[in-house]
């Protein structure tokens, strides 16, 4: 995998798109409709990406009240009032760019214990999903190529 | 018996404690204080005198934490959503609290540095027996969220008027008469806590980025807090302002990333705060309640009025819904670790003042204990009317 780069390995698992608005219902569909998906992304009239929300979080925000009582309150405000995508995503999150060195990321993925990273095209839109099964197809094949 | 002894049977005793009271439906902080009653200066007398002495690190550690948790919740995003709305009623609630409580307090004793020090401590709620009225009755609706927010934020609020109150009540006690210096004082000290809060809060930010394992960060955070902390005594300013300070610098600097170093602090917490509770109960002088007793009733007279009608013109002044007006005084009652936290740091930093400064610390003390075991045990049915004449309750729930 030395010297390539993140567009060596496309095509990316498909990115699911909702906007800030999008009430709990409409993402909680997103998930039921694709059982694959593991987040869905956030972004704004541009499609620009705003942040993500992963299924654990919005289990939790659907049932806020099955939250440890002693659990930070600002935490269990942030469940208890959400109602729209905008108030449960996740912001601070990591991206990669098409021209990204793989060995980074996969640096960056074990490091932060996550498995799909959203690649990021020109103007922060998004382009899919890198997961970890795509970057073992890709070493797999490497390797059988060898 | 030595002290290690004596730790574990307290720690054993206090989680059986614990789990007796929880099947009564009584919270477990009320339990510890019992405990501590039992082993204590008015019962046993196995944890007085110098081995309660011994245990001050403790209570440092326990205020530290205290103060570190209340400044994580300070996040400017809760700010941002809330504070606006509810910042009428934070001020209301936390502010008539204290006036009423200082103005009853004052005019029975005549001590302004007791009545003053008793106002700070009155304006603090627990947000856990809180909390868990909510979540058992599954509550949703304006009042609920309001009082989410009340409640994470006006810990923060009493640490300011502790403050104030505590560089009052000093000054008052040492016999610094003029007024500047009575306005100037607690400001430079506030300020000088906050300013070393945010310079170990900063350095442990950074620290933080480098940190790859879980060990390693845990050992930082209570490194930072400690140095912070120790800092604080050493310089003599506020040591739960100045972990308040490190808490909200992490909260914000990098809210996702310093999210796992509040919840590092909560798993280590538990023992530090039972044993912390239990030396709350071994100070309290049983002897003494009925001389403070007519202190601790118009603590609790001035603190519940104060509470419900700061609600109540806050939540005007605010407009907010009927429900809100009406009930969140009614949920506000609960008092627990923050009011015995400072109410144990009274007592240990005016003890140094002699007699008088002794007495003050004990009367303290002694008020805020009796009167948490009372609002422990109010206070979460109290909550539970609120949300029900608020229709808060969904029927599933009931």
């Amino acid at each position: 995998m030395r010297g390539k780069l993140i567009k060596d390995l496309r095509p990316y698992e498909t990115a699911s798109l909702v906007t800030e608005k999008a009430e709990l219902v409409t993402i909680l569909r997103e998930f039921i409709n694709n059982p694959s998906l593991h987040h869905v992304c956030v972004v704004n009239e541009d499609g620009k990406l705003l942040g993500l929300i992963n299924r654990k979080r919005l289990f939790k925000t659907v049932f806020s009240h099955h939250v440890a009582p002693d659990t930070m309150i600002n935490k269990l405000l942030l469940f208890h009032d959400a109602q729209t995508s905008g108030d449960i995503m996740l912001t601070h999150i990591l991206t990669a760019t098409e021209d990204d060195s793989i060995d980074d990321v996969i640096r960056l993925m074990i490091e932060h214990n996550i498995r799909e990273l959203p690649i990021i095209g020109p103007k922060g839109k998004v382009i899919g999903f890198l997961t970890v099964l795509i970057i073992m197809q890709a070493w797999l094949r490497e390797q059988e190529g060898r | 018996m030595n002290i290690i002894l004596l730790l574990g049977t307290l720690l054993v005793a206090a989680l059986a404690a614990g789990h007796l009271a929880n099947r009564f439906g009584v919270p477990h902080v009320v339990a510890y204080i019992i405990v501590g009653l039992i082993f204590g200066e008015s019962g046993l007398q196995i944890f007085s005198g110098p081995i309660l002495d011994a245990f001050s690190p403790v209570v440092y550690v326990a205020l530290a934490m205290i103060g570190f948790m209340v400044g994580g919740e300070l996040k400017h995003d809760v700010f941002k959503k809330y504070g606006a709305q509810f910042v009428g009623i934070l001020f209301c609630e936390g502010l008539f609290a204290m006036a009423l409580v200082s103005g009853l307090v004052w005019l029975w004793t005549d001590n302004p540095a007791v009545a003053i020090l008793l106002g700070a401590l009155s304006s603090a709620t627990a947000p856990a027996a809180t909390v868990d009225v909510l979540w058992e009755y599954r509550a949703r609706g304006p009042l609920t969220t309001t009082i989410l927010a009340i409640v994470a934020l006006d810990d923060a609020l009493s640490l300011c008027l502790y403050g104030f109150a505590f560089a009052f009540a000093e000054m008052s006690l040492t016999g610094v008469a003029d007024f500047s210096s009575m306005l100037l004082g607690p400001l430079v000290e506030i300020f000088s806590s906050l300013a070393l809060g945010c310079a170990v809060g900063f350095s442990l930010d950074m620290g933080l980025k480098f940190m790859r394992q879980e060990d390693d960060s845990l050992l930082l955070n209570l490194g930072g807090i400690f140095l912070g902390a120790g800092l604080a005594v050493y310089f003599g300013l506020s040591l739960i302002m100045v972990a308040m300070a490190i808490g909200v610098w992490l909260t914000n600097s990098h809210p996702h990333r310093n999210e796992k170093s509040f919840e590092a602090i909560k798993k280590f917490a538990p023992p530090i705060y039972t044993v912390f509770f239990v030396l709350v109960g071994a100070r309290l002088r049983i002897d003494l309640l009925p001389q403070m007793g007519v202190i601790g009733l118009l603590y609790i007279l001035g603190r519940t009025s104060g509470k419900w009608s700061g609600a109540y013109w806050g939540a005007r002044l605010s407009s907010s819904p009927a429900v809100v007006r009406k009930y969140l005084g009614l949920a506000l009652f609960s008092q627990a670790g923050v009011a015995l936290g400072l109410a144990l740091d009274i007592f240990q930093h005016f003890s140094q003042y002699g007699v008088a400064g002794h007495e003050l610390g004990g009367i303290i003390l002694n008020v805020i204990a009796a009167t948490t075991v009372i609002v422990q045990i109010i206070g979460p049915p109290a909550v539970k009317t609120a949300i029900k004449m608020a229709g808060e309750i969904p029927e599933t729930a009931r």
